[in-house]
């Protein structure tokens, strides 16, 4: 079904085009003293209608991020036990489309391999924030934080290891409701049978 | 204002000595799109020849997916055209699909044409904006533009979680489901779009220095069109009405009811016309889909796929249309998980090869006007 | 100024001998005008950038202000919406390096922004800015505006060709052209309010404007005084490089025409030179055609009238300004053979015909009245 679009070849006097166009520049240049048009929380929730200035005055105000937000990859460790809910199954490494998850996997005073990540580290400076390492993992223990400001001073602070880059479930229930509900009950039975295969003490955030 | 003639033949003026300058419209510039550069001749203002000379954006990404499996090229596609991310995915995940042999359920069958139509309109937005800023109208268009996206890409950052890099389509369907904030504000989106598409063309479609510097300017026969291989809105505003959408009939295209829009000379306003017409009949598709989606029960948006796709060995070409033209994906496999031929047909790179034709006889202002009434991002045309 | 020399002669005239008062009083006036062309500048580019935010649905700057943040950085102690944006902007042009083309020639380059200013700063001499209040009144205003304001053409001639770049002189090419050819226009416009008024000075013309309710303004002449006002704004639109018609200075083609090789105080002085001629086409326009410092309340005495008549004068000059700015945040600019073909094609015939007519309507009024 094939439309023919209409070319306005007709003349018009007096410039009435450009006529046109002014009212409509004078219209929103008028309606902007009268209307903010804004993304904030606790304001209208969405812009709405054509109309109104629509600046938002960061750092003073900010746009909400959606649960689902793709910032920086973090970990997790529950809070009750404090016990870190990564195994270093390597899911995440194999996943990242760069390459830059450094994953070395604990083992025991046998020599026998465990469940626990005894270095893991992300460099954030290469990272593509695709977040194909938090769909990938089973245990639900690497997801994406809400950063925005990620500069740093130097390259070396881009070079996260796991202190840094651990936060508690808690944080990040807060940020992501939905997105924790989806994964909540899977991770948390899996952590069970983590623990019970790690030696005592090991894979214990201290406070 | 007066009407200029359709090509201006340059006056040779041998009494007078004069000989044509090199003009290097460089790497940077402020309205190439991205990175391009165009050696010109000219003879006074008049344009004699026209050297495009890309590259300077490539990334070897075509390369880099040889070394990756399937899953981990898909944030390398998004890179493709940064502009319209969603409309990137789909063909490569359709590709490998026609590979592998998977069906997509049609709730996400839904999900993707919504994205695809959003896309759309996000870069129609974009074009129209940016084609004033070329022209001269210091950012106002632009802004209005913006500002309309700007809603679009919250939908965006609420389903896939990011505005512009959306990796949000996957073999056998898309990532996530909707969250339920997505329908009410894509009924808002869809109930206010016209509004501004109709404002949009009180302001610029019949501006008088728009005509002037529009019409008849930068036009491309038919058939040096489809000689050229051309596609997308460029074609349609050549008077050839040849929308993929239509022909493939690929996704759920085939139930939906919508105008393609053809142009009558082919000229730079033709194509702006094209677009914007173009923006209401996504407009109309997206209501039929919302539609169709209220249908489908939420939750089945991904079937059942291993989590290494391993394809069996083979070939597959699957092409949507995308807003700047045909975007094909051409997958050569040897059945591992990694592909053997990973090749892109890009719209923007094959619009841009009739640059010359549509330029030569023009002034030097019009050259930036018809390269930006291609449409085209260098990203793409690089890869 | 001469009634400046008037007052000072009452203060110093026993003490100072004559000479020496009217130096004095020409030393002040030309203070003041240095003073005041660079604050007119700023105010002028601050109302650019709020105005043409506020079309395009966002603010203009708004954190240039005074006094530290508090400490949840939320406001500064007096936010004054970006007032000293462009002291900021002022700074931020002294401290860039100065570049000057190596293979250009070096003195053309270096000549060129001052010759671009210093036109401008002459002509704020000799428009009234309020009741009597005008640097020199000469008795052939008009013509040595039109004259002075020609030269900035040469300015950015040489300021294209000293830069050793073809963008450059592409736009020093289409700049030449362009003034030149609205050039014609222009003046021709200027004819009718001169006929009307039968002078040439500048101060004469606004005071041939006095009338209850504006109704004798040159604009109100019609169809006459505003036909000329319209050709008059449109050419003086092309004669500052104002968009529709900047394409000088077309930023998405010749990436800045002939100010691509300067930076730092070189290009702000240019930048200066442009915001005072557009400044001093809508003076010139408001004079001329709007009554200059005519209004209510002018007729006052003492110094209520004087200033009631600046007030006048700027609120005419800043609407005038206003709708450059409005024009320009709406409209695209246009191509160069379109832009002489509006000169010469359009603009040059209707001008003559207003003139030949006006001449003709003068004469027959004259006759009428005897």
């Amino acid at each position: 079904m094939t439309i023919v679009v209409p070319r306005h070849d007709e003349f018009q006097p007096f410039g009435w085009g450009l006529v046109k166009g002014l009212l409509v520049t004078a219209s929103h240049l008028v309606r902007s003293y009268f209307r903010r048009n804004l993304r904030i929380p606790g304001k209208e929730p969405f812009p709405g209608g054509r109309f109104g200035l629509f600046t938002v005055k960061y750092p003073e105000e900010r746009a909400p991020l959606p649960d689902r937000y793709r910032g920086l990859p973090i970990l997790l460790y529950e809070d009750s036990t404090q016990s870190e809910l990564c195994t270093a199954c390597m899911s995440c490494a194999r996943a990242c489309p760069v390459g830059i998850i450094h994953i070395e996997q604990g083992v025991d005073e046998v020599g026998k391999k465990i469940p626990y990540a005894q270095g893991f580290a992300i460099e954030y400076g290469t990272c593509l924030n695709c977040g194909l390492c938090a769909d990938a993992c089973p245990f639900g223990s690497i997801v994406m934080d809400h950063v925005l400001e990620t500069a740093r001073a130097s390259r070396d602070e881009l070079w996260m290891t796991k202190e840094r880059l651990l936060h508690p479930v808690s944080y990040y229930r807060e940020i992501a409701p939905t997105v924790w509900a989806e994964i909540r009950e899977e991770a948390m039975k899996r952590l069970d049978g983590t623990v019970k295969r790690r030696p005592a003490g090991v894979g214990v955030v201290p406070k | 204002m007066s009407e200029e003639a359709a090509v201006h033949v340059p006056m040779e003026i041998e009494d007078l000595g004069t000989e044509p300058i090199t003009l290097n419209v460089g790497p940077q510039h402020p309205s190439t799109h991205g990175v391009f550069r165009m050696k010109l001749q000219l003879q006074g203002e008049t344009i004699v020849s026209l050297e495009p000379i890309l590259g300077y954006l490539h990334r070897c990404q075509e390369k880099l997916a040889e070394g990756r499996n399937y899953l981990q090229s898909i944030p390398y596609t998004d890179r493709l055209d940064y502009v319209c991310s969603m409309t990137n995915n789909h063909p490569y995940v359709m590709a490998v699909e026609k590979l592998a042999g998977i069906e997509v359920p049609r709730r996400a069958e839904c999900i993707r044409v919504v994205m695809d139509e959003l896309t759309r309109l996000l870069n129609h937005a974009l074009f129209v904006g940016f084609l004033l800023n070329d022209m001269g109208a210091w950012l106002t268009p632009v802004q209005y533009a913006l500002r309309e996206r700007e809603k679009i890409l919250d939908l965006f950052e609420m389903a896939s979680g990011s505005r512009m890099m959306c990796n949000y389509m996957r073999f056998g369907g898309v990532a996530h489901d909707l969250p339920e904030e997505f329908m009410p504000l894509l009924t808002k989106v869809v109930e206010e779009f016209p509004a501004f598409v109709d404002e949009y063309e009180r302001m610029l479609t019949t501006n008088e220095v728009l005509l002037a510097r529009c019409k008849n300017v930068g036009i491309l026969p038919p058939d040096r069109a489809v000689a050229y291989g051309v596609t997308g809105p460029v074609l349609r505003a050549s008077t050839v009405a040849y929308d993929v959408r239509k022909v493939e009939r690929y996704s759920l295209y085939g139930e939906l009811d919508f105008y393609v829009p053809v142009g009558t000379i082919g000229d730079v306003y033709d194509r702006y016309l094209v677009r914007v017409y173009e923006m209401r009949q996504s407009v109309r598709i997206l209501e039929q889909v919302m539609k169709l989606l209220a249908e489908t029960q939420p939750g089945d948006i991904q079937s059942k796929v291993p989590k290494t796709v391993k394809p069996p060995a083979g070939d597959a070409y699957a092409r949507i249309e995308s807003p700047k033209g045909e975007l094909g994906f051409y997958l050569v496999s040897d059945g591992s998980e990694k592909p053997y031929r990973w090749r892109v047909r890009a719209p923007s790179f094959v619009n841009l090869t009739p640059l010359e034709e549509m330029c030569r006889g023009h002034k030097v202002a019009d050259v930036i006007v018809i390269f930006g009434s291609i449409d085209v991002t260098m990203a793409e045309v690089d890869r | 100024m001469d009634l400046l020399i008037q007052g000072l002669n009452k203060l110093l005239g026993q003490v100072w001998p004559d000479w020496a008062v009217v130096l004095l009083a020409m030393v002040i006036v030309i203070t003041l005008i240095f003073v005041m062309a660079p604050l007119t500048f700023m105010l002028l580019t601050w109302v650019l950038r709020k105005g043409i935010g506020r079309f395009a649905d966002r603010m203009g700057p708004n954190r240039t202000g005074l006094g530290r943040f508090n400490k949840e950085r939320t406001r500064q102690r007096w936010p004054l919406w970006g007032l000293l944006q462009p002291i900021a902007d002022g700074v931020k042009m002294f401290t860039k390096e100065d570049i000057t083309p190596d293979k250009g020639d070096k003195w053309l380059h270096r000549i060129a922004p001052v010759a671009a200013i210093v036109p401008a700063m002459l002509v704020f001499a000799v428009i009234p800015f309020g009741k009597n209040l005008l640097g020199v009144d000469l008795n052939v205003g008009v013509v040595y505006v039109v004259a002075v304001s020609s030269i900035s053409t040469l300015a950015l001639l040489i300021a294209g060709w000293s830069s050793n770049n073809k963008y450059s002189l592409l736009g020093a090419m289409r700049t030449a052209a362009q003034m030149v050819s609205y050039e014609v226009p222009m003046a021709l416009s200027l004819v009718v309010p001169v006929l009307f008024a039968g002078s040439l000075s500048l101060n004469q013309i606004v005071q041939g404007q006095a009338s209850w309710l504006g109704l004798r303004w040159y604009i109100f002449y019609f169809p006459l005084g505003t036909l000329a006002f319209f050709t008059y704004f449109i050419s003086a639109l092309a004669e500052v490089n104002h968009t529709p018609f900047d394409l000088p200075e077309a930023d998405s083609e010749i990436v800045a025409g002939y100010v691509t090789e300067y930076s730092g105080m070189k290009f702000a002085l240019f930048f200066m030179g442009e915001f005072m001629n557009q400044f001093l086409v809508c003076a010139f326009a408001t004079v001329l055609f709007l009554g200059g410092w005519q209004g209510p309340g002018v007729q006052l005495g003492g110094v209520l009238g004087y200033l009631f008549s600046v007030f006048w004068f700027f609120l005419k000059t800043f609407s005038l300004y206003l709708v450059m700015l409005w024009i320009r945040g709406t409209w695209p600019r246009l191509r160069v053979d379109q832009l002489m073909n509006f000169a010469w094609k359009r603009l040059v015939p209707i001008t003559l015909g207003n003139v030949l007519v006006s001449g003709v309507a003068v004469i027959v009024l004259s006759l009428l009245k005897k």
